[in-house]
């Protein structure tokens, strides 16, 4: 009899309370804090055991979407908000955190940052790690060398990159396999020539928003700086997983890199004497002439966030477990002291104090706290049946295989058929 | 001696495996074809399109190169592979110290799982960190560029599995009873018409196994292209399941990825029937 009992108790304790899974993915914040700090709520929570699951960058997507649409696998799950995590939403598998997030917790974050997650009103996520404009990084000893300043406008930009190619030296890195670092450019070029209402008419699928005069420029100008072969050999089929382009620009092989900024992370992690030598240089993407994009203007990633699934076993210690992460003091000052800017409000002086690079950090806060204009990825935040033949198209126009017009043509064609 | 195909026992025997394929393969086969009959984006609800999509399958562009990478792949791998692996079959299947040495180190590139093995071949063919680079006359030179990416992945693809083939043909000609070839000497035959006249017509069942191994593998596969180029650059190594992929699980279209999926589950059964069914080449009866 006894023994039944103690059958019945082993079975039935495990599902008084019930543990959780945390996806992520495999970058450094990740990596280096989060393992910690599940171990310390596992230690004030046995009865909810948080359990990370990490997955490489680009397979995670397909990974995060599969287990979704299958309801089945995480709790919680690191995303990028936009219209990737929006078509979760209209699915049905996301929770809706609203009820749940207080004033409190809503004011410890910049507005801005809680604008990816933000659909119809309500909130389907936090903010997780840090603010992630897309920045241009360069190489400080190259330019020495070749007596160049960073540059500040597209012209000069274009002429950088003739004298760093006339020196043997390739002028730009970018991983062309992964596609997404390709948008970048496009990105700011578009918001640079006609604004934010280039991207919003397509974000909204209106009609003809991607005959917009500025769409063409923007690619006219891409076919320009491809024309000049200004990428490392093989930079098709690079893939930014690999770390092999990143290892390029450390080791002064090339000169400049256009990337957001956890790539400053990724630098201090796998090249922390490149780092420390002072060698790494940063510049906001140049304005370009004749435009009229405001040029304090930003793209990238808002930041990255945890949503909570809407199938969790575990709804209430999710809820508590993200709440908890976001008040967390420690993670802020783990962030600073690696280069990161939470995007935490009234942190101005704390990254003077705690910053372990204050120039970086100073640099990167400025340009988030004057930009009157902070456009998503485009890849994150148009729906996926767009995003996917968009990166393809793209990297087919920086390849040349498609004029500026036939890619305009292609996306009009593609975005009528989703409407 | 046959047993009749009324025997219980053998039908008990022939039961089991035939539930489990039918349950693991079968299936799920079926169940991508009724897929094939909806419009779905993976997450929401589904909607029932009868053959719309299967319509647009015959007028999709991406499709039919996708069809033709996929031949094209399949040729380039039965071209490698099978030329190579019956020499070293034959090579490997004779006495000697060295050979049988060798036989085991060239086994291993079969002991790798396929993404491991494309990533190290993604790291080796870097055209601005791997061996290429070390290579002056071939330093900037991209084995993944939209010209030889699928020639690449053809060889590496071969890599991997020529030792599998060379084992099938090992095996197979040890099994050609040595006096055949010590009869066909004393007759005054030479090296070349022993193994034109005795081994290839002996090997035939051979060949035509592995040759069905090789076509059905490489039409579906996946794995180590996915690794190294995601069908890339452009759509230059998408064969048929590099689009259902990307259909299905990137642009979250489902419906149409299974269309492809289903497609490609038929011209595989196709493919068998031709090579291996009543009729096919390996069917009849050979004397």
């Amino acid at each position: 009899m006894r023994k039944w009992i103690g059958l019945i108790l082993l079975l039935g304790v495990p599902s008084l309370g019930q543990n959780f899974e945390v996806w992520a993915i495999n970058t450094w914040a990740v990596d280096q804090f989060f393992p910690k700090f599940i171990q310390e709520w596992n230690r004030k929570n046995p009865n909810a055991q948080a359990r990370l699951i990490q997955f490489e960058n680009d397979l995670y997507k397909q990974r995060l979407f599969v287990a979704l649409g299958a309801k089945s696998g995480p709790d919680v799950f690191y995303n990028w908000g936009g219209g990737v995590l929006e078509s979760y939403v209209k699915a049905g598998v996301v929770e809706d955190l609203t009820p749940s997030i207080d004033p409190a917790w809503k004011n410890r974050f910049l507005d801005l940052a809680w604008r990816g997650v933000t659909f119809d009103g309500r909130l389907y996520g936090v903010p997780s790690t840090y603010l992630q404009p897309v920045v241009w990084f360069y190489n400080k000893a190259v330019f020495r060398r070749l007596n160049l300043q960073p540059p500040q406008t597209w012209s000069q930009l274009l002429a950088a990159v003739d004298r760093i190619k006339a020196a043997g030296i390739t002028p730009i890195v970018v991983a062309g396999g992964s596609k997404w670092p390709l948008l970048m450019y496009q990105e700011y070029l578009a918001d640079r020539i006609g604004g934010p209402e280039v991207f919003e008419g397509i974000v909204a699928n209106r009609p003809g928003a991607w005959q917009h005069p500025a769409i063409l420029r923007s690619a006219e100008l891409i076919v320009q700086l491809a024309a000049k072969n200004p990428f490392q050999p093989g930079w098709e089929s690079a893939q930014y997983g690999t770390g092999t382009v990143r290892a390029l620009f450390a080791t002064g092989r090339a000169a400049m890199q256009l990337m957001g900024v956890w790539e400053f992370g990724a630098l201090v992690d796998e090249h922390p004497d490149f780092v420390k030598s002072g060698d790494l240089g940063w510049f906001a993407f140049p304005r370009v002439e004749g435009g009229q994009g405001d040029p304090r203007n930003l793209a990238g990633n808002f930041t990255n966030y945890l949503s909570v699934s809407s199938f969790s076993r575990n709804k209430s210690a999710s809820i508590r477990f993200l709440r908890e992460l976001s008040f967390s003091d420690e993670y802020v000052r783990f962030l600073l002291r690696n280069g990161a800017i939470p995007p935490a409000r009234n942190i101005g002086n704390l990254i003077r104090q705690e910053g372990a690079y204050p120039d970086w950090q100073g640099f990167v806060y400025g340009l988030v706290e004057k930009a009157p204009y902070y456009v998503l990825s485009w890849d994150q935040a148009m729906p996926p049946q767009l995003a996917q033949p968009y990166l393809d198209n793209l990297q087919l126009l920086f390849l040349r295989r498609i004029s500026a017009q036939e890619f305009v043509d292609r996306m009009q064609r593609l975005a009528d058929g989703l409407r | 001696m046959m047993r009749s195909t009324r025997d219980p026992g053998l039908l008990l025997l022939y039961s089991i495996p035939l539930l489990f394929y039918g349950l693991t393969v079968l299936l799920p086969i079926l169940g991508t074809l009724l897929l094939s009959f909806y419009r779905w984006d993976g997450i929401g609800g589904r909607e029932w399109i009868g053959l719309a999509n299967w319509g647009q399958l015959l007028r999709d562009e991406h499709f039919s190169h996708a069809l033709k990478i996929s031949f094209v792949f399949t040729l380039a791998a039965w071209v490698v592979q099978t030329p190579v692996a019956l020499g070293l079959g034959i090579y490997f299947a004779q006495r000697g110290l060295f050979r049988q040495t060798a036989a085991v180190f060239a086994f291993l590139p079969l002991l790798f799982s396929s993404t491991a093995v494309g990533i190290i071949w993604l790291y080796m063919l870097d055209p601005n960190l791997g061996i290429l680079y070390y290579i002056p006359p071939l330093r900037g030179l991209n084995p993944l560029s939209e010209s030889f990416a699928l020639a690449t992945l053809a060889l590496v693809t071969s890599w991997q599995y020529i030792p599998f083939h060379t084992l099938l043909y090992q095996a197979a000609y040890q099994g050609i009873p040595h006096e055949l070839y010590e009869a066909a000497s004393l007759d005054g035959a030479g090296e070349w018409d022993a193994f034109w006249h005795i081994t290839l017509p002996l090997l035939r069942p051979t060949i035509i196994t592995s040759s069905f191994i090789i076509v059905v593998g490489s039409l579906t596969y996946f794995d180590l292209i996915w690794v190294m180029t995601q069908g890339g650059p452009g759509y230059a190594t998408t064969n048929l399941p590099v689009y259902l992929y990307r259909l299905a699980f990137q642009s979250q279209n489902v419906g149409y990825g299974a269309t492809v999926g289903a497609f490609l589950a038929l011209l595989a059964l196709g493919l068998s029937w031709l090579l291996v069914g009543r009729s096919g080449v390996l069917g009849r009866r050979w004397s």
